[in-house]
């Protein structure tokens, strides 16, 4: 038994001891001349490659125009702009900014001379953040050879709205239709309810304001 | 025409070439795991990537195939000097280390329903620097807000990590135009401030937050209010 233990005791330690000094060893026996023949220089250089970096396009800004019907005012023509971020396939965040115009209530065009808003109040302005969230990814085809992706969302958000000198906090819900003309071009087509709190006419009451607009993105 | 070879060269040149690793990759129709693979690319062949948008890359093959690659398959592949490929994707660590982030957010003031958006930058994990824009809109006047403010977030490793702020700001009243009129007024206003940020997923996290405002006004009383508000953000 204390052989076998001996046995170990000097294996370990000749094997350590070997380990340690076997670069030295190695490098004993080859003269400094030797070592020079058997280095060979690399000659050729490392390739300096500059990698151009990914282009990423996850904002989206647009124009857009339609139709507004803005509660008790009629329907009129409504202008905008958007801005959006993707931040995964499915989820993207937008921010807009619109205008439209109030037409005379029904009650001014029968009164006759009665004004309930001036010109600089029928003005309708809005701004809004929402989220939306990316469902139906499709394929639209035209005729047998063009094919292009298109997207249905959902989206929801809060915002602000500026309509006969006032501000009222205005919550936003609606859906769209995103067809990607090219890979940076997008054509959209939305429908969107502006609901806000309103006593313009007396009692106070939720209005619904639906727009309808399309409009044309990049993707940068 | 032959001048235009140099030039429409160097545009092909101007993207990464990349080598194929995997047995294959896939590629879809569009960016989304939802459109279809009409294409695959296999081991050995080079392509070139075009852009990338979320975590899908256009890929160009040699023989003119245009397609989107997911980012788990784009990394079985190597670059021209050999290396494998190295993509950001965004993750929880990637947040610990953000430059940037941008917020949207709502909540209550007062009573008045509360919105608006800021911008931060990180000094580091711990300190930052934000500028909020936010509209208080009650039933007899808006108010508006800008603020700055200091942000220490003491743990930033934690996935609900508390954080707490200080900082000041001027707030501008006006008043409905249906009330009586009265005049439009500006103050300066200071706040602290506790709050909670919570990583979602990818670029995304959501973050809730209580402030305590007080309003230096010109009147013998200064104002004091509170503010809720929860935002949903993003950042790079």
């Amino acid at each position: 038994m204390e052989n076998r233990t001996r046995f170990l005791f000097l294996s370990t330690a000749t094997l350590l001891g070997s380990l340690l000094l076997l670069p030295c060893e190695a490098a004993e026996p080859l003269g400094d001349n030797l070592r020079e023949e058997l280095l060979i220089e690399p000659e050729i250089a490392r390739r300096e490659i500059e990698e151009p970096e990914i282009e990423s396009e996850d904002f989206e800004v647009g124009v857009y125009a339609g139709l507004m019907t803005i509660e008790d005012f009629g329907t009129s023509a409504v202008y905008g702009a958007r801005l959006a971020y993707h931040g995964t396939e499915s989820i993207f965040l937008e921010a807009a900014i619109g205008t439209s115009e109030a037409n005379e209530t029904s009650f001014e065009l029968l009164g006759g001379d009665v004004q309930l808003l001036t010109d600089d109040d029928r003005k309708l302005t809005y701004y809004n953040l929402s989220a939306g969230y990316n469902i139906l990814p499709g394929e639209v085809f035209l005729g047998g050879k063009y094919a292009y992706n298109s997207q249905f969302y959902l989206i929801a958000g809060i915002g602000s709205t500026r309509f006969a000198g006032d501000d009222e906090f205005t919550v936003n819900l609606g859906a769209g239709y995103r067809l990607l003309i090219s890979d940076w071009l997008t054509l959209h087509l939305d429908a969107r309810d502006h609901m806000f709190e309103s006593d313009l006419l007396g009692e106070t009451k939720t209005t619904h304001n639906f727009e309808l607009h399309g409009g044309l993105t990049f993707f940068f | 025409m032959v001048w235009l070879l140099p030039v429409i060269c160097h545009a092909d040149n101007n993207y990464r070439r990349i080598q194929v690793t995997a047995p294959y990759i896939e590629m879809h129709t569009g960016p989304g795991s939802s459109y279809p693979i009409d294409f695959v690319v296999e081991r050995g062949e080079w392509v070139e990537i075009r852009k990338r948008r979320t975590d899908w890359f256009q890929v160009h093959t040699r023989r003119g195939r245009l397609g989107w690659v997911i980012i788990d398959q784009m990394r079985q592949t190597r670059t021209e000097d050999g290396e494998p490929l190295r993509l950001v994707s965004y993750t929880q660590d990637d947040f610990r280390e953000r430059r940037w982030e941008f917020s949207f957010y709502g909540g209550e003031m007062e009573g008045a329903a509360l919105l608006g958006l800021y911008g931060g930058y990180s000094f580091n994990e711990n300190l930052s620097t934000e500028i909020s824009f936010s509209q208080a809109l009650g039933d007899f006047s808006s108010e508006y807000l800008i603020d700055i403010n200091l942000l220490s977030q003491p743990f930033p490793e934690w996935t609900y990590s508390p954080f707490f702020t200080l900082g000041s700001g001027i707030i501008r009243t006006k008043p409905n135009a249906t009330l009586v009129q009265t005049e439009d007024r500006t103050d300066s206003t200071a706040h602290v401030g506790v709050g909670l940020r919570v990583y979602l997923t990818r670029r995304f996290f959501m973050r809730g937050e209580f402030r305590h405002y007080a309003v230096f006004t010109s009147r013998d009383d200064n104002e004091e209010f509170d503010q809720w508000k929860i935002g949903l953000g993003f950042f790079f």
